[in-house]
Parts: structure tokens; sequence; C-alpha cells
């Protein structure tokens, strides 16, 4: 029972910070109809910006952050200036593709920032460092419960925003369609370039809560919550914001739960031998298998509507 | 790509001739190499070129002509290197049965993948190929009794069956006869049936779906054939090299494919190639230039992205400012030429476009 | 004598207690349904059966039913937004309607529900169209455009195409040549080597329909053919849909807008308003029917 309570509290750490991740990657699908590949990259590279200001300054972690988050803003509002408009004629395949690109530059320009900081071991540290809590009977860190709550009131916040503002409505209604929303008078520019601002931020946030669970940075170190994102995305389904997040949870809260049971239920049937090879790593895989079999039956995700093309 | 009118100029025009021309250009490599007329290190360079065009003609096959991307071309390349180097040397496979197994091994695992992300939306096959990518290649990284791990694996030049034991030269060759040959299966596909039924995919879908074309079906076919492609890429990779890392296998390669698709030319064989030549040698020889920067050594950690630096910017800059790919640049510049001429001269006759640039 | 051996696998007991799941479930993964045969008249070729096509809370079309006999051609019209398009794209299942039965009768004389087919196998069956905003493939010539409409004809494998064998050669040489043919007879033989890009509208609606002529079609059915055309062109039209369906010998089946060219054209016209059927009749009926009248015209005061 303590085992699970850990699992399920470290699994929704993990499923908030893929939440996060792919709420950044829903946010500009729906303003700028592509997937954006570059989504754990941007978040790769603003948490060396974090690590740089922890490690090389001696900056406090809650100083560090909220710059990391202001780099993160520039990063998208440059990302959309420089590369989204002036592509903005271009097919959604290829758009996808300019992401792709985005990818291997940010990859490139990382070490040109923080190559010396990388080979030193570059970190980001916790937010609590010390102190845990008694939960049935289970000792969970205080960071565990912090970082669940800061993302929890930080999806809140985003969803009374999208729901509740003026702002919110125009992003709605660009997301929904664009060049009608253009023609009403909504500055779907400025929304698109908000949104590219505001997920790359919440790309960076993930990165910094991901980044003490992983340890020493290094560019490829977000491809894992990527693809996790992307998962959630697909698993949830495209259609609705709630979905995919709602999905990041669950594929967090499995994942471990998998990890843990799995391997032991493995090394029951196989022995040692098979499961060194595995390890770790066959929670995460079993868990993606599920989820493909889930898909093949439910192509369009957990909350997925059709859509009708008319010709 | 003939530049005499005269009628040897209209047998350049046929593309067969152009790549039994350029297969015979590719075969004189070794012996220029050898007479010490080109340094040899471009053999190394030119092998891993002619690789990557392999994998690139298919990703090109189903980007280009399909319209769909994939970012799993690493994973399959470095599973069949694996499948190849391991059925030579634990099960003593002869190279041809194992190329068979290495082949097919790869495609029914990319048809798996294929069917389930397809069925959904063609969307769904970037993201699909990518996490199939890199379970790939954290799979090669653990599976280290198979891959020997981080040590890496070599196969050793092929051994053929009625040629005998290949030196590197001649495994060169083998490459290249390689090379023309997809060259050639390539250029016949696309130009009959299955050619324009996925170009007719990507311009209306539902044109294709009214005049019988199974989207699914084809999408499924595109990235099966661009799979046997990147499968046979990775076999001649692992007979090239003398030993194979997982780190190889990295979804940078992937990428790196792409960006010689989209550099290179969209629906142009010659595209591929071109892409291929540009991306492979410029990454390297950028690596060699930044190596003669002063104080090398202290920076060698900030310099390593540079390569990849250009080679994103390329992609990204290529697609928004000339978006179907250099190798266009020669057919633009003649037509520039053609209407500056007409201009210029007052004259009737307008070009008229014959070739579209599909070969 | 044998026993019966107890079945292994899951997959193994699912097809032997529940054959009907396992069919079932091997549709639901291939979207192929298992076919039934139906009758009709022998001279009918299409019978709409109470056809019904809803949207989220929108009812696009309302219990309709009209039939169609071989060899006539055929006008459906109705004012904008009527759900002509829909009831085109329900039979040749681009929707999935939601209720009724839309049978045909194939070539070889079998009658089936469309509805039991997927899109792509709707060709197959003898059936193709057009679209309302022609749907071409700018990226390909105009021979290779009217070529796709015989994509189904072709039986070489990619076997032969990878290795250019002779059958292949051959077949690709006949059929370029009967699409040439069918260029030439609509007039636009002389253009068949340009691209399909940007072309005039008359030109981009005779590709299309030369495309449709590829596929030894039983039933066309043209979305506002006339559309875009100038007042020449469609009387050209007019010639050239009745010719079609005497030497094609098919039916016809058209959406317009341009009542001179479906009063001059058609046999038997079927008038729809927001999905629910007005009138069917000759052309001078449905001319002189006061309802039909109303929905186009409004109400006469008084």
């Amino acid at each position: 029972m303590s085992a699970f309570i850990q699992l399920l509290f470290k699994g929704l750490e993990m499923g908030s910070v893929y939440a996060l991740a792919t709420l950044g990657i829903m946010l500009i699908f729906r303003t700028s109809v592509l997937t954006n590949f570059a989504q754990g990259v941007i978040g790769m590279f603003n948490a060396f910006v974090v690590s740089f200001l922890l490690t090389r300054l001696g900056w406090s972690i809650w100083l560090a952050v909220p710059i990391g988050l202001v780099t993160a803003f520039l990063t998208g509002v440059v990302v959309d200036l420089g590369i989204i408009r002036p592509a903005r004629k271009v097919n959604s395949l290829s758009k996808q593709i300019i992401t792709m690109g985005l990818v291997i530059v940010i990859v490139g320009i990382t070490p040109l920032f923080f190559g010396k900081l990388e080979s030193d071991g570059a970190r980001v540290f916790r937010f609590l460092n010390a102190g845990s809590i008694v939960i049935l009977g289970t000792s969970i860190d205080y960071n565990i419960i912090f970082n669940i709550a800061l993302v929890v009131v930080i999806l809140l916040a985003l969803f009374l925003f999208m729901q509740k503002t003026r702002w919110g409505l125009a992003v709605r209604a660009t997301a929904s369609n664009s060049q009608v929303a253009r023609m009403m008078g909504i500055p779907t520019r400025m929304i698109t370039m908000g949104a590219w601002a505001i997920a790359a931020m919440l790309a960076t946030l993930s990165a910094v809560l991901y980044a003490p669970l992983f340890g020493n940075l290094n560019p490829g170190f977000m491809t894992s919550i990527q693809i996790a994102a992307f998962i959630a995305c697909v698993f949830g389904g495209f259609q609705t914001f709630f979905g995919p997040v709602l999905a990041a949870y669950i594929l967090g809260i499995s994942v471990n739960m998998a990890g843990y049971y799995g391997s032991s239920f493995f090394q029951l049937f196989f022995g040692d031998r098979i499961s060194d090879d595995f390890g770790s790593q066959w929670g995460t895989q079993i868990v993606y298998v599920l989820i493909i079999l889930f898909i093949l039956f439910k192509p369009l995700g957990l909350i997925g509507k059709k859509i009708v093309k008319k010709v | 790509m003939g530049k005499s009118k005269l009628s040897i100029g209209k047998g350049l025009k046929n593309p067969y001739v152009q790549y039994l021309l350029f297969g015979v250009i590719l075969l004189s490599f070794p012996y220029l190499t050898e007479a010490g007329i080109l340094p040899a290190y471009l053999l190394r360079t030119y092998g891993f070129v002619m690789v990557y065009a392999i994998a690139a003609l298919g990703l090109n096959l189903l980007l280009g002509y399909s319209g769909l991307a994939s970012l799993g071309t690493a994973g399959f390349i470095g599973f069949s290197g694996y499948l190849t180097i391991s059925l030579v040397h634990d099960l003593s496979l002869p190279y041809a049965a194992a190329v068979v197994v290495a082949i097919l091994v790869p495609l029914a695992l990319g048809l798996v993948v294929g069917f389930i992300s397809l069925r959904i939306d063609g969307m769904y096959l970037a993201i699909a190929t990518l996490i199939v990518g890199e379970i790939m290649r954290t799979s090669f990284v653990q599976l280290t009794s198979w891959t020997n791990g981080a040590s890496g694996r070599g196969l050793g030049y092929p051994k053929l069956i009625l040629l005998g034991q290949l030196n590197r030269a001649q495994t060169f060759s083998l490459i290249a006869i390689v090379l023309v040959l997809m060259m050639v299966v390539t250029y016949n596909l696309i130009r009959g049936k299955t050619g324009r039924a996925l170009v007719a995919m990507r311009g209306s879908s539902a044109a294709a779906q009214a005049m019988g074309i199974n989207l699914v079906r084809y999408r499924l076919l595109a990235f099966g054939l661009a799979t046997v492609y990147a499968a046979v890429a990775g076999i001649m990779w692992a007979s090239y090299s003398t030993r194979i890392y997982p780190s190889e296998w990295s979804l940078g390669l992937s990428l790196n494919l792409l960006a010689v698709v989209v550099v290179g030319g969209i629906k142009s064989i010659w595209g591929t190639v071109l892409g291929s030549v540009i991306i492979y040698s410029s990454t390297t020889i950028i690596a060699d230039l930044a190596q003669k920067i002063p104080n090398y050594a202290a920076i060698k950690s900030q310099l390593s992205g540079l390569p990849s630096i250009f080679t994103g910017v390329l992609i990204i800059v290529v697609i928004i400012v000339y978006p179907y790919g250099l190798i266009y640049i020669g057919r633009d510049i003649k037509r520039l030429y053609m209407y500056l001429k007409s201009l210029t001269k007052k004259k009737r006759g307008l070009p008229t476009s014959t070739d579209g640039g599909r070969n | 004598m044998k026993t019966e051996k107890k079945p292994r696998s899951m997959i193994e007991r699912l097809t032997k207690e529940h054959p009907g799941a396992f069919m079932r479930l091997a549709a639901r993964i291939s979207g192929r349904k298992v076919i039934q045969t139906h009758t009709m008249p022998e001279n009918e070729v299409l019978r709409i059966d109470d056809l019904s096509m809803v949207f989220g809370g929108l009812r696009a079309v309302d219990h309709l039913s009209f039939t169609l006999k071989k060899g006539q051609i055929y006008g459906l019209i109705g004012p904008n937004g009527a759900g002509k398009t829909t009831v085109f794209n329900c039979i040749t299942q681009f929707y999935k309607s939601s209720t009724g039965r839309i049978l045909f009768r194939t070539p070889q004389g079998t009658v089936i529900d469309l509805n039991d087919v997927r899109v792509d196998d709707v060709i197959k069956l003898g059936l193709v169209r057009t679209f309302q905003n022609v749907e071409l493939i700018k990226d390909l010539t105009i021979l290779e455009n009217v070529l796709i409409g015989s994509h189904t004809e072709f039986t070489t494998t990619l076997f032969d195409e990878i290795f250019r064998t002779r059958r292949n050669k051959r077949q690709e040489e006949a059929l370029a040549n009967k699409a040439g043919e069918i260029l030439d007879f609509l007039g636009i033989g002389h253009l068949k080597s340009m691209y399909a890009m940007a072309l005039p509208y008359g030109i981009a609606k005779k590709v299309e329909m030369a495309r449709t002529l590829m596929s030894h079609p039983s039933l066309i059915i043209l979305d506002e053919p006339a559309a875009g055309l100038n007042d020449e062109e469609t009387l050209e039209l007019a010639r050239t849909l009745r010719t079609i369906r005497d030497e094609y010998h098919c039916t016809i089946l058209l959406v317009e807008h341009d009542m001179g060219l479906v009063m001059d054209v058609c046999d038997e016209i079927c008038a729809i308003s927001f999905g629910k059927l007005l009138a069917v009749g000759s052309p001078l009926q449905i001319q002189k029917n006061p309802v039909v009248q109303e929905a186009y015209l409004g109400k006469a005061d008084a």
C-alpha cells in the first residue's frame, strides 16, 4: 500500500510535467495548425538558462525560474516573429518540418552557450529541498506536493483564462477558425505570438520540474517528455484542450505503476536475464503499446469528435 | 541535365542514360583515388553520401509524393544494420540471406507502425515514427548483448556468393550500384500508377478517393517503401563502416535525412542526391573548419553544434524561401534567362514548360 | 473419432465460439462491411430510399427518396443550402448517411446498398463523380489527371511497375491512348501535356469530365457542371452530356443551378428544399409546380 501511494504521487508529479508540455503543444496546434516538434527543445534551452543562473551565478531557485520563464517568453516571441510568421503561407506539413529544423538549430545552439556548463554537469535544483509529509502512512516529499499543486494552479488559471476572459475567447475563436476570427477584428497575429510565448513558458516550466528527476542536463533530456506529450495529445484527442491534459496525468501515473509492477511481474516470469536489458524502460514501453492498442479501436482518442470535411 | 543540344544531348535527356552515366562516374571513384587524382578521404565521405542518398530517396517518396513525414528513419537504418551483423556473425548466415531478412523484418515492423498511425490521420505518422525511433534507439543502448553497447559492433566488408570477399573499394562500388538501382526503381515507381496515385492523394484526397485510391493503402505503401529504402541503407552502412554504435541512430540522423530531402528537392531523384552531398559534406566541412579556429581545444564542446545549426537553418530557410528545393535552381535560372531574353529581344515565343522536373 | 481440440489462444477461441464477433472485428479494422444483395425493378439504376443526414442538430437531408431509371439524365435542383451536395456525398460515401438506403445496380446487374461500400470502392461499381470546386491535381499533366480516373482499371502489380515489365508498358500505353481519345472527344486533346495548374474553368471542368469517363461508368454524378461556364460553353455542355449518355451508355445525375441547362437536358427532375423533397417530374411539370416556384421565388403576395 505504501509503495502504491508513493507511486501514485510520483506518477502525479510526472503527469504534471507531461501536462505542461502537452498543453503547450495543444495551444500551438490549435492556433497555428501545426504539431510542434520543438516544444521539448525550447524547454531544454531555457532549463539550461535556469541552470546557469543557479550553478554559475548562485541565484536562488525562486529567482532563477521566473527569469527562465522570461527568457522562455522571449524565445517564443522570437520563434514566432522570426520563423513562424514568415512561414505562414507554407502548408501545414512544411510547417511541421520547420519545427523539426528548429529542433536541430536549438540543439546546435545550446552547446554554443552552455557547452562548458554541460560538461561541468548542469543541474536544476528542486524548489523545496527538505521536508516531507505523511499521507496514509507514506512519507511524501514536500517538493512533490508543491510541484503537483503548482501545476494544478497553473492549469486552472489557464482554463479560467480561456473560458472567462475576452482574450481567452479570442484564442478559442482563432483556434476554431483563424480566417474568420481575423475578419471579425481579432488580432490573430498577436494571439498566435502569445500562444508561442505561453507554450514556451509551459515547456520551460515542465523542463525545470523534470530536470531534478533527470540529473545532469544534456540537449536531449526533454526528448522523452516531448514524446510523452505527443502520446498524450493522440491519446486524449487533438480536438479539445481538456482531453490531452487528462491523458497526460493518466500517462504519468500508469508509466510509474507499470514500471514498478510491470518489471517485478516480468522478472517473475522471465528471470533476471532479460529484465536486465529492459530495466526501468519496460514500464514506459508497455504503456505506450497499450495506448497504441487503444488508439487502434478508438482512433479519435479519449475525448474525440469526428470532423467532417466538406468536399 | 545535358548542356549539349546535339543528338548526344537528346540521349542525355533519357533518365536511364543519366542514371547509368552517374553510376559510371561513381564506379570510377575508387580508381581515381588509387591513381592519386582524387584525395583518398573522398572515398569514405562519398560512400556515406551514397548511403544517405539511398535512405533519403525512400523518404522523398514518402515526403515528396505522399506528403507524410517520418522521424524513424534512423531507427530503421540502425535496426537493419544490427540485424545484418547479427545474422552474419551470430547465426553465420551468408550475406545475401542476411540482406533479405534485414529488409523483411524492418518492413514488417514498419507496416505495423504505419497501419496503426495512418488509419487515424496522415499527421500521426510523424509522431508515431518519432516514438518508434526513440524506442529503438533506447533499445539499441540497452540491448548490450545484441549491439555490444557503446563499444560498437562491426560487420566487415561483405562476402558475396560469386565475387568472394570484397575490399573497401569494391564495397564502395557495391553501394554505388545499389544506389543507381534504387534510383531507377524510384523513377519507375513515380512515373507509373503508384506515383500518380501518391501525387493525387497529396493534391486532393477527395478526388483520389473518388477515383478508387485507398488512402490508407497507398500511404502505407509509401511508408513501407521508405522503410525498405532505410533498411537497404542500413545494410550498406553496416557493410561500409568498421563499427556501428547505438549513438548513431538518433533523432539527429532522421532529421538530417529530412533535411536532405527538403534542401535537395522535394519530388526529385537528382535533388535527393544533391541534398545528400550538401548535407553530408557540409556538416563534415564545417566540423573540419571549426578545428582551424584558434584555441579550438578549449572551446571544442561549444562548437560541436555548428554543423547542426547549419543544417537546421538551411531547412527553415529553404522551406520559406525556396520551397521546392535547391535542385530547381538550375531550371529557374534558365527560365529567368529565357524571360529576360524575351524581354530584351521583344520577340514572341514564351518558353513553354515541358519538363516539370519530375524526374 | 476425432475429438474437438481445446482452442489455445484467445483469437482461436474468438473465431471458434463467436465467428460473428471476429468478422465484425476484422470489418472494423479494415473498414469494409459484409455486402448483401437487394432487389429493385429492372429498369432502375439508383434508388434513394428514405435518406437522412444529420450534422449535429442540423438535418441537411430529411427523409428523401427518389429513383433514377436507366439512361436518364436526372437533375437534382434546389435553392442554395438545400442539401444537394450532401446528397451526392452520401451517395458516393464521402458522408455516411444517418438513415436510409441507397440502392444501386452494378453493371453486372446485382443490386447493393452503397452504404455497405467503402468510399474508394464506389468507383469499382461503375459509379463516379465530379466535384463542385473542381478537384484536379496541380502537379500532374492533364493526361495524367485523366489517367487517375483509370486507376482501378490497371491490373499491374508493384512488381510490374518496379521492373517496367512489358505488361506494364502495354497497359500504360493503352490507357494513355484511351485518355487521349476521350480528351479529343471533349475537344481538349491538344492540351494534354499541359500541367493542370491555373486552367480556365471550362477546361478544368472538361478534364474532370474526361477523368470520370475513364472508368467505364454506368452512373456519372456531376456536381454543378455548368458553374463558371459562359452561355456558349453551357450549350456545348448540354450537347456533350447527351452524347456521353448515348455513346457511353450511362445514366447521369446532376446538381445544377443553371435552370436553362437543367430544363434543356434533363429527362426528369427532383426539386428539394431544406433537405426535403418538393416535387419530382418532367422539366415542364417542375416549372409549373407552385411549391417549387415558392421555394425559389418566395411566396407570391395576394
